[in-house]
Parts: structure tokens; sequence; C-alpha cells
């Protein structure tokens, strides 16, 4: 028999959790993804963003696709500004321009924008992470499959990657490395490129460069750095599954799990405000190994080093 | 037959089969996406090169963006326009905004062209904008590209001192409906729908806009009749109009068609001839349609195509003077004039990439202009002014204007030439002909040198036209003044140098001086009547410096500064009623997510008279408008509030010498308050 003390009792515990539940509701940070397109890659980043806002307690209230369109920028948004969220996340370039463009008075992290320095991105209310590895640690990566080199080319549009060469060449300097330059405006130049560099290079620096890399430009970079015995050095894993010896790239799941992580402290912090563009904290090193074997390079201790994503 | 068959199945499935394979293989690596994040940066690195940034164009360019529109509370273009360097409005007798721009203010702002998303819409009676134009409402509008300096080069007739290139919003902008209802002051109310949908490929925008007012009255102490007993001062000026305006553009791929209704009726504020008059009603409608046809040939070589048509009507009636006037008129003098103005022109562009870096424009356009349907009634004789008891029709033996046909053949060529990283080269020329006087060249030049990050010099020299108006060549059987059919069009030499610089991220300046020389202007005589003649000329120089801090979140404030030494060549007497000096002081804040507030001070110095006019100065004046944005408190609704003329400052135009001695009063404060739903 439950006395009418206990009753009040139950009632004001059911009240105070009723409260209190409210209380934690609205306490609640919500997010709003924005994805350029429906990529393995943009899957992957919005996994680990998941993941992480679980754990930092913000709500993904609701996940857009652009379709690659721009023209459905708008319409978006407009449902973004309904929701009203307390963070976006732009995955890609195109969701990140289209809020950028749109949208003033809420906290955006942007991630996976190539080169992102090209699209002006910056605004007091954007924050990003770079897809660039710090170049530091890419040539650290390179030169533990390779061991010491000294000739690195680069093929690269000024007016798409010409700002990572620029960021580059002081520490690939004092890395003791010297980086031979090749420019080039059109994807037809790509053969001539080759040409050019072949013999003076030692590896070549393959950047995510669509003047560079086309799908016809590929199998020639890939077949004539083979035929030259030129290692073909790269910035995304991709690469090496289609065949080039080594990439030190982010990993998309840590890229989500990183937005997440600024997104809380963004949110903590007084006004809208910046934290401003970060390199990706967790990047990965990947081999292709039948391409090691095909330039005749032992790749025993770094096989063994499970961090290492060993392909194919 | 069968063997033929085996072989073609065959080599297609092996084909199928490699194809297939190799997408696979894309896929399984990861390719693809790779690939498809290329695609994705260039469709950003597109959107991103139009338009084309202030400090790349070869031109002293101010641009006024959609939302800048919306947070300064403009309602009409020439609202927007009060805030560009170098530009000056003021009101005429009859209630029409004129444009002052580069210390030149002359009748119906005919020295400037103005475009709606690339077709002119300057009528050829006047040859200006503003007659049809000045009320042009902005909610459709995504911003306002304004050339201060000539762009015959490339635009052809009137763009002599100015160009105002408005860019309407289409469906990526609206994406949906939104309605629009205001009323405030002068029982003003504005009803306007906004609409933009796709449909696969098809596209359709569009806009419907009804304003209604009944305008602001000033008591009028005298009219150019005072003290004659007929006169009507003191008494209220008037400004009551109605308006419809209907806008719709439809796209499918490449073909993209236009079109553009305005009917107006307004009240003359003072009345044709500065008398003060009750019966007065000015009515035009305005139409144009547009056909465009955009043509990629190859990635280096693109066409455009457009024929268009414009039908202007204009049909007034006129009490230029009241009952009883001189004792002579016991109606007074009255008058309905009417034409009909078509345009059908053809106009095709190639653009063609040379090289990286260099394109070169090739354009042809042809225009044939008609004027008929033209009815003259007067209840006085045109010539004599000989009173008559009725309205008499003097369509035939006396018309006010005649029938006429203007064919305009142009063909122009631009080389655009991005030198180096840090220099452009724009040369261009075009040449027009046209029926009654012989063709014009006009050459343009523009350098734009980079010199460090963040600064740009530019150099610019060119020379334009205003071809002589239809008024100014046919106006006939009038006993004030005529027009001439062998006039010349009026011509300017124009050099500019203009240097702009990013402080900061947030901070911006420009500033650039110009020196125009203008001759064979187009002026009226001293004859009885007065004919239209080339004569005289001016010469202006000036100084236009802009300031802009931009703290992100919508919090920014500008200031610009006009100083403009305007003269005639002649006896080197100033040009009247425009400020040696001028400017604008804004600031804008962003509240917060709820709220935006605009304070907007528009300044002038005191504005000169006319030669021989002993008036004292227009005294200097400023003028202050603040307005309120309130939003996000309820989904897709949105409120604005304004005040125009926040401290209710008397201030006036400047009335011709001998007509209205006190000049033209305008608006002291009002209010205008706008509910806004987007769905």
């Amino acid at each position: 028999m439950i006395n009418k003390n206990h009753k009040y009792t139950v009632f004001i515990i059911a009240l105070w959790t009723l409260l209190f539940s409210a209380y934690c509701a609205h306490a609640e940070e919500t997010a709003i993804v924005i994805k350029s397109q429906d990529l393995s890659a943009y899957n992957e980043v919005v996994k680990g963003f998941q993941e992480e806002c679980l754990k930092n307690n913000i709500t993904i209230k609701s996940i857009y696709d652009l379709n690659g369109k721009m023209k459905l920028g708008q319409k978006v948004v407009r449902k973004v500004k309904k929701e009203k969220p307390d963070i976006i996340l732009t995955i890609g370039v195109l969701a990140a321009t289209v809020a950028k463009d749109k949208i003033g008075n809420v906290p955006i992290v942007f991630c996976m924008v190539i080169n992102h320095e090209r699209f002006h991105l910056s605004a007091p209310n954007i924050t990003g992470i770079s897809t660039e590895i710090a170049i530091e640690d890419q040539l650290k990566g390179f030169q533990s499959v390779l061991g010491p080199f000294k000739n690195m080319g680069v093929i690269y549009d000024p007016s798409k990657t010409g700002s990572i060469i620029t960021n580059a060449e002081d520490k690939i300097k004092d890395a003791e490395i010297n980086l031979v330059k090749y420019q080039i405006s059109s994807s037809e130049e790509v053969s001539e490129a080759m040409k050019n560099l072949i013999g003076k290079i030692d590896a070549l620096w393959l950047l995510p460069d669509s003047t560079v890399v086309t799908r016809k430009s590929l199998d020639l970079i890939k077949s004539t750095t083979l035929e030259n015995m030129i290692p073909l050095l790269c910035t995304s894993d991709v690469f090496v599954k289609a065949g080039a010896l080594a990439a030190v790239s982010s990993d998309y799941n840590y890229v989500g799990r990183q937005a997440a992580g600024l997104a809380g402290k963004i949110l903590e912090l007084p006004d809208l405000s910046s934290l401003g563009i970060v390199n990706p904290d967790h990047f990965k090193l990947s081999i292709n190994t039948d391409t090691a074997e095909k330039l005749g390079l032992e790749l025993k201790v770094v096989q063994e080093d499970p961090k290492i994503n060993i392909y194919p | 037959m069968a063997k033929l068959k085996l072989i073609m199945s065959l080599l297609i499935y092996f084909m199928l089969s490699n194809l297939t394979h190799l997408s696979a293989q894309d896929e399984e690596t990861g390719l693809e996406d790779m690939f498809a994040i290329f695609t994705e940066e260039e469709i950003v690195v597109s959107a991103l090169k139009r338009p084309r940034s202030v400090s790349k164009s070869p031109a002293i360019m101010s641009v006024i963006t959609s939302k800048q529109i919306k947070q300064m509370g403009f309602r009409t273009l020439v609202d927007v326009l009060k805030i560009v360097p170098g530009f000056y409005i003021s009101m005429d007798e009859t209630g029409e905004r004129e444009i002052a721009v580069r210390g030149v203010l002359d009748d119906a702002s005919q020295k400037i062209k103005v475009l709606i998303d690339g077709h002119s819409i300057n009528d050829v009676w006047r040859g200006g904008a503003m007659w049809n134009f000045d009320d042009l409402p902005v909610e459709n509008i995504k911003r306002i590209e304004v050339i201060r300096g000539p762009g015959s080069a490339l635009y052809g007739q009137n763009a002599f001192l100015a160009v105002v290139n408005i860019i309407t919003k289409d469906t990526e902008d609206i994406d949906g409906f939104q309605v629009t209802a205001s009323g405030g002051s002068f029982s003003t109310q504005n009803y306007n729908m906004l609409f933009g949908k796709e449909y696969g490929d098809l596209k359709v925008s569009g806009f419907l806009d009804y304003f209604d007012t009944q305008g602001f009255s000033k008591k009028i102490e005298q009219d150019v009749l005072f003290p004659a007993a007929a006169s009507r001062s003191p008494g209220q000026s008037q400004n009551r109009k109605e308006k419809t305006d209907l806008n719709l553009r439809l796209s499918y791929n490449n073909l993209e068609v236009k079109a553009k209704y305005m009917k107006k009726r307004r009240k003359d504020y003072i009345g044709v001839g500065d008398a003060l008059n009750e019966e007065s009603i000015l009515r035009d409608t305005y139409m144009f349609t547009e056909l465009t046809y955009k043509l990629s040939l190859s990635e280096k070589l693109n066409m455009t195509s457009k024929l268009y048509y414009d039908q202007y009507n204009y049909d007034p009636f006129f009490e230029q003077r009241p009952d009883g006037h001189l004792g002579v008129y016991p109606e007074g003098i009255k008058g309905q004039l009417r034409f009909k103005q078509r345009t059908i022109g053809f106009e095709n562009q190639v653009n063609y990439k040379l090289f990286e870096g260099n394109e070169l424009t090739l354009g042809l356009q042809y225009e044939w202009i008609h004027q008929h349907d033209i009815k003259y009634g007067k209840n006085s004789h045109p010539i004599t002014n000989a009173n008559l008891t009725t309205v008499m029709d003097f369509t035939h033996d006396l018309p006010f204007t005649r029938k006429a046909t203007r064919h305009v053949y142009a063909f122009f060529l631009q080389d655009e030439w991005n030198i180096t990283k840090d220099i452009d080269l724009t040369v261009g020329v075009r040449h027009d002909r046209f029926t009654r006087f012989e063709g014009t060249t006009n050459p343009r030049l523009g350098l734009i040198w980079r010199f460090i990050e963040d600064a740009h010099l530019k150099l610019l020299l060119a020379t334009a036209f205003k071809a002589p108006s239809f008024q100014e060549m046919f106006l006939t059987n009038n006993s004030v003044k005529i027009g001439n059919p062998s006039l010349d069009p009026e011509k300017i030499n124009t050099f500019e140098i203009g240097l702009g610089y990013h402080f900061t991220k947030h901070m911006r300046a420009s500033m650039n001086y110009f020196y125009n020389r203008i001759r064979d202007k187009i002026i009226l005589d001293t004859g009885s009547p007065k004919q239209f003649q080339n004569g005289g000329g001016s010469r202006i120089q000036g100084i236009e410096a802009e300031w802009k801090a931009d703290f992100g979140n919508d919090n920014y404030v500008f200031a610009n500064y006009t100083f403009q030494d305007a003269e005639d060549t002649r006896n080197r007497n100033r040009l009247p009623d425009v400020p040696v000096h001028s400017g604008n002081i804004g600031i804008n804040a962003g509240l917060w997510k709820y709220a935006n507030a605009n304070l907007t001070t528009l300044l002038s110095g005191p504005r000169p008279r006319e030669d021989g006019d002993t008036r004292r100065d227009i005294p200097a004046q400023a003028l202050v408008n603040l307005t309120l944005i309130g939003k996000n408190f309820l989904d897709d609704f949105e409120v604005r509030g304004s005040v125009f003329n926040l401290f209710d400052k008397s201030y006036y135009d400047p009335a011709p010498q001998d007509t209205v001695p006190t000049d033209y009063p305008q608006q002291g404060r009002s209010f205008i308050i706008e509910l806004r739903y987007q769905f």
C-alpha cells in the first residue's frame, strides 16, 4: 500500500525528471549536415560525425544532399533555416560555397574541400578542416617507404593547386628535398610535363589537381612512372588503390569525428566565431605492394606496421 | 547476315563489358569519387566566375546587391541609385525623377543607359528610361551593376555618362513564391508576388507588382502664373500614382524568353509648364519581349543571339494652363497627345577564347524603331495659341510630332586580355550607323594593374555618344519648342583613373578621378519657338571615393564622397542644379538573428543656379533614412519598416528660372511597413 507521502514523493520525482528532461532536451545542441553529393568518401565523413556527435550531446536534425547541383542550394538553405540548427557541417566545396553565401548567422564547419584557399571560404562564422595533410607529415610518410630521396617532381596547374605548392615549398626545402615543379594549364600538357621531368626526379608527387589528374592522364602518369621506376606519391589513397605507390591522406571517418569535435568547441564559445582552418588531426599511410614490387622496393618493415593500409 | 549479327553482338558485348569493367574498377578504387569531387569544383568555379569582381572589371563600377537593397529599405530604382557615388537624383515639374551623373543633369536622364538583364529600356521619345522606370520595383532585383563612365563601345547609344544594368532574380534565387504587402504614408499600398520554379529543364520566374499612392502633396506658394488671377497658387502639388508591373522569364535549355509589361497612370507634380493644375493625367504603357538563344559551339566558342520587340505607348492628357488663363482661355489650355513606338531588334554576339586569358567578343546589332499612331488634340491653336471653344483634333493638320522610322546598324568588337596574372587589358570599339546622321565610332581602352596584392589601378579611356531623341528631332507645331531633324549626336571623351585597395579582409576603399569633355551638346536655342541645336560643350572633372568596412554578419559601415567640377566650355559657367560636393554615410547592424537595423544619410552640398538666375543656391541638405527588419521569429516571415527623412527636413529640388520661385518642395518624413512571406 502506497501512502500519501509516497505518492507525493513519486509525483515530485516524476515532475523533476520531466523538467530535467525538458531542460536537457532544450540544452541539447543541434546540427545539420549538407553534403555536396552522395559519395562514399562523404558518407564516411557523415558516419564519423554522427558517431562523435552522439558523444558530444549534439543531435543531427537532418542530412541534406545537394546531388552535385548548385541550384538545389537555395531550397536546402531554406529548409536549413527553418530547422534553426546550432551548427552546420558542410561536406565538399559545393555545400561549403552554398552555406557560406547564404547562411551568415549560424556557425559552419566545412570539410572535404581540396585546396580550400581557392574558394575563399573564410568568414567570421566559418571553421574548416583542410584536406591537405601537413607537408612535413607527408614527407615523413613517403620517406618511411622510400628512404631518403633528393628530387621530387610535381606537375600542377597554378590556378588550382598553386597555393599548395607555395605553402609547401619552404618546408620541402627544409627536408632537404629539391622540388622540381612543372606548371601546366591544360591536361593535354601532362604528357609533355612527364617527358620533361623524367630523368630529373626520384619521385613524383601527385596532387589532387583536376588539370593534372584526368581519367586519361592518370593512366599515362602511372605507366610512365612505372616504366621509369619512379615512385608515385599521392595525397589520396584512391590513387594508391589505382596503382600509385604511396599516399599520406586523411581518414574520412576521422575527419567527421574531428568536425564534431570542432562543432562542440564552437558551440561552447559565447559568440558566433571561427576557429579558423585546421589540418586533419589523423592521417594514414597507404601503400600498394604490387607497385612497390614492380619498383623493386623492399617493404617488409613498413608492411608489419598495423597502422599502414596495404593495397591491393 | 547471321555472321555479321554475331560479330556485331560480340563487339557490343566486349565494348560494354570493357566499359563496365573500367567503371567498376574506378568505383572500386574510389577514383569515381575523386572525379566527382573535381566536377564539383568546376561547378563552383564557374558559379564564382560570375559576376566579375569590381576590381577586375574594366570600368569604374558600383554593385548593389539585393541584400543591401533590402537592408537600406529601398523601394524603387532611383532610391538605390541615390547611394551611388557621382549620382544625384532630383525631381522635375512633372514628378519624374531625373538622374544627374558626374555633374550633368539633363532632361529625362537620357545620358544614362538602363538595362534589365541586358535589355535596354530607354525610350526613344526622350532617350531616357526614367520617365517610365524611375519607380521600377526592386523586389525582384538580384543586383544592380552601375558603370560610372561611358559604355557606348559596348552598349551603343545613350551609354554616355553611365550604364545601369539591373540583374533580376531567377528560379534559383527565388525557388518558390514570395508575397509582399506594404503600406504607409500618403495612403501608399504595394502588393508584390515573386515566383520561380523549375520543371525539369523548364525554368519559370517572374513577378507581379501593384502600386498605388496618393503621393505627398506640398503647398506651392507661387507657380509660373502667380500672381495672375487664373493661377491656382497658392495651391497643393499632386503626386497620385497607380502602377502595374509584370515580369516573366521562361527558359528551356539554351533558349530564354523574357517579357515585361508596365502600365502607369499618374498626376503631374506641379504641371507641364510649371502651372498648378487639376486635370492632367499622364498615362504610359511599356512592354518588351526578348528571345535569347545561347549556343556553345566549343569550349572556346560561344554565341548568343537575341531577337526583341519593344512597344511604348504614350497617352497623356495635359492641362497646361488652368481655366480662365489670361482671361482668354475660359477652359484653360488642354491637350491630348498620343503616339506608339515600336522597336524590333536583333543582336548576335560571339565570344571566342583566342588563347588562355584572352577572350574576343564580336557582335552586331540591328534595330528598327518606328513611331506611329500619332494623335493630337488641343483646345487652342498649336502655333498661334488662339483659343478654341473645344478640344479640336490636329492629328492630320498640325500634329505634335510625325511618323518616323530609325534604323540602327551596329558592329562591335572587344578583346579582354589577361596579359599577366596582374595585368588585364581591354580594348574595344563599336560603330553605330543611324539613318539621318553619319555613323559614329566609339573606342574604349581599359588597363587594370594589380600592382600589389589587394590593390589595383585602373586606367580607362573611352568615347561615347547620345543619339538625338525623337522629341529633339521631331517635335513640331509647338509654340514653345520644336525639334530639329538635322541634329548630330552628342559626344563625350572620357579619361578615368581609379585606385582600389583592400586594407584588411574587412576594409576596402577606392578612389577615382574622371575627366569628361562633352561636345555637340543638344540644347535649345534662343529663337521663338526655341529649337534644338548642336552647340557648345561641357568640361567636367571630379573625384569619387568609396570606403567600406565589413565586419561580417551584416555589420558594416560605408561612406562615399563625390567632388565634381562641371562647367560650360564656352562661358565657363558652372553647370546648374548639381552639387559640387555630395556623399553618403551608412551603417548596418545585424543586431542578432532576429533583427537588422540600417541608418543611411544622404548628404548634398549646395546646388548652384544656372547663369543669370539670381536666386540663392539650393542649400546643402542631409537626409537620414532608417530601416529595421525583423526576421526568423516566424518561419519564412519577415517584417520591414522604414522611415525616410527621419528628421523631417524641408528640402527642395531646383525649378528653372522664372517658373516656381521657391523650387519644388520635397517629401518630408514618411514611413512604410512591409510584410513578406516566402513559401
